[in-house]
């Protein structure tokens, strides 16, 4: 079976994309694409790390045949990087189309009159080309071994998801009737994207416990789970689907949330893991996730999961509730519900100061060693399942609202929801140029780069390995 | 021991002296380290001794913490050592003092073992 290839691009690079090709009128104009390649299954995944913008008349000019083209000074460097940094080169332009988009047969033969001499030089990485309409977008990719791919679909991430196809797909109007009521919100085309996903949840506890429970409802069509703890006493108060005998039975927590998720859905496809978040299977896994929720209260997840986002362009979400008290008047300061969005390319947990590396060490060390360095007790978080309730409920709705396009352009913010002060703040999360996961400027970073770089996994959670670290 | 904890080992080496850097490798990842004869200034007695850490399978991103000197170590002014600095440990088989000083700038500047250790003598010559 021939892979198919998709292309992911964040909303700011699509933005300055479009407005150089649209920018009114009804003329032609050109760019360069350099994107990281991972191949994901029987996917090849595009994934948009660079644009430049070719200037009309010097770089994108019109040739001797009376057609454009993008003059070899412009595409000579570009193509070298590609070959050093392990990026595909696409070279771009528009047509004056809406809904459906193709090449002509004058864009198809300078493919094949040019990309053979573009792959020698790239070395092992595809080569090819991007044709946008005002809504649609076809690919023309040759990959090493000269064959050719065309385009699946593009996914334009912001906080919102924008899907463009070289031509419209049809979408069934038949839908479960279990589903009735939303539908007549998102209609059978959203029903349909819903049942085609496939949705991570990291950390079944008290607030992936619900999130699993409104996605199943939802009617999300495949979930991996992953969770490697058990079901105990003290997580019944909040762990959705649980019963007493789970917990004296030491169920794990990825069977309960599927026999939780089967009362709702039944057909759902379900990839167990239980596992820690970092563990190297996992990050495998993860890497074929349309969406990541993340649940799981660890650096180690937190450092895991936004890597898989800025790597893979894969959109995710930490959640999480938090309760502090003043332990000398013994009074409550505040209790938090909390949703970060995880968005390639826009700030990300670790340039915005939430991936703490001394806490990230110490989870790293063994339990001995954890004990030896600790000065005190550490006592359990203090846990409510309303608070996880808000939280987990923001969290699903942003996605069901962002991947069913169901309002417009949206920003990215951190969503900070205090309880004891009835307010909410949304935190616009800092972009660093620096950033080592997200800028798309610092050569190295790993924004982008597919599976040019290795993603980020633990050895010390491998399975043979686990019982090392605890 | 992957890439960046031995290229980490390697640095320390480059640092300290390829004599005075031993290493031990944890079997995930990373690697426990020591460095023979550092110099920690004439606050102490004795003024010379081990320093050590764990380089975990998460650094870059991880922090080196804490980090443990000779359990021998006193302050030459006959005080008694303060938080993040307390004795009685044992690390590695050798009697330790431990030094709990966290890394809140990974962000911002990307962490090496060699800055580690370098702050962390820098904080006790500095101690007051």
């Amino acid at each position: 079976m021939k892979e198919a290839v998709t292309v992911r691009i964040t909303r700011r690079h699509y933005d300055i994309l479009h407005g150089h090709l649209f920018p009114g009128g009804y003329g032609e104009h050109g760019a360069i694409v350099l994107a990281g390649l991972a191949k994901i299954g029987q996917e090849l995944r595009l994934t948009v790390r660079d644009v430049v913008l070719a200037k009309d008349g010097k770089e994108y000019v019109i040739g001797e045949s009376g057609y454009h083209s993008l003059k070899a000074t412009a595409i000579s460097p570009l193509i070298k990087r590609c070959r050093d940094e392990r990026l595909v080169y696409l070279a771009v332009h528009n047509h004056l189309s809406d809904d459906a988009v193709e090449f002509s047969d004058v864009d198809l033969n300078s493919h094949s009159e040019g990309y053979p001499a573009l792959l020698d030089i790239a070395r092992g990485m595809p080569v090819g080309a991007l044709v946008f309409g005002r809504r649609s977008v076809q690919a023309d990719l040759w990959l090493p071994d000269r064959s050719r791919r065309d385009l699946r679909e593009m996914l334009v991430i912001g906080q919102s998801v924008h899907r463009l196809y070289p031509r419209q797909p049809r979408w069934s109007a038949n839908t479960d009737k279990s589903h009735d009521r939303q539908v007549r919100m998102f209609g059978a085309k959203g029903q349909q994207i819903l049942r085609r996903m496939r949705i991570a949840v990291v950390g079944l506890g008290g607030i992936g416990s619900l999130v699993t429970e409104y996605l199943a409802r939802l009617g999300i069509g495949e979930f991996i789970l992953v969770d490697e703890d058990v079901v105990e006493t003290s997580n019944l108060s909040r762990l959705v689907g649980a019963n007493q005998n789970d917990a004296d039975n030491r169920e794990l927590k990825v069977d309960v949330a599927e026999r939780h998720i089967r009362e709702a859905n039944a057909h759902a496809r379900i990839t167990k893991l239980a596992m820690d978040a970092a563990a190297p299977k996992v990050v495998e896994e993860l890497k074929s996730a349309d969406y990541i929720f993340l649940a799981a209260d660890t650096m180690r997840a937190r450092l895991v999961i936004n890597g898989l986002a800025q790597q893979y362009f894969i959109p995710a979400v930490q959640l999480g509730a938090k309760v502090t008290a003043s332990h000398s008047s013994r009074t409550l300061e505040d209790a938090i519900s909390i949703v970060r969005p995880m968005r390639p390319g826009d700030g990300c947990l670790f340039c915005n100061g939430l991936i703490d590396s001394t806490a990230l060490a110490t989870e790293l060390l063994k339990e001995e060693e954890r004990r030896d360095i600790a000065y005190g007790v550490q006592e359990p978080n203090p846990s409510v399942i309303t608070l996880n309730a808000v939280s987990a409920a923001h969290a699903v709705n942003d996605f069901l609202f962002d991947f069913l396009e169901l309002r417009d352009k949206a920003e990215v913010e951190f969503l900070h929801l205090s309880h004891i002060r009835r307010r909410n703040s949304a935190v616009s999360p800092t972009h660093s140029p620096r950033c080592t996961e997200c800028s798309c400027s610092l050569p190295h970073s790993r924004f982008a780069r597919g599976d040019a770089v290795s993603a980020i996994s633990m050895a010390a959670f491998s399975s043979e390995q686990d019982s090392h670290i605890r | 021991m992957k890439p960046e904890v031995s290229a980490a080992i390697e640095d320390l080496r480059a640092q300290f002296g390829n004599d005075a850097v031993t290493s031990v490798d944890d079997t995930v990842g990373g690697a426990y380290f020591f460095i023979e004869g550092v110099d920690l200034s004439d606050k102490f007695v004795p003024r010379k001794t081990w320093i050590g850490g764990r380089i975990v399978d998460g650094y870059p991103y991880a922090d080196i913490y804490p980090v443990f000197i000779g359990g021998d170590v006193r302050r030459a002014d006959g005080r008694a050592f303060e938080p993040p600095i307390t004795a009685g440990h044992t690390w590695q088989g050798r009697p330790a003092i431990q030094i709990s000083r966290a890394n809140r700038n990974v962000q911002v500047s990307p962490q090496t073992a060699r800055s580690k250790v370098l702050k962390v003598l820098h904080f006790l010559e500095t101690l007051p």
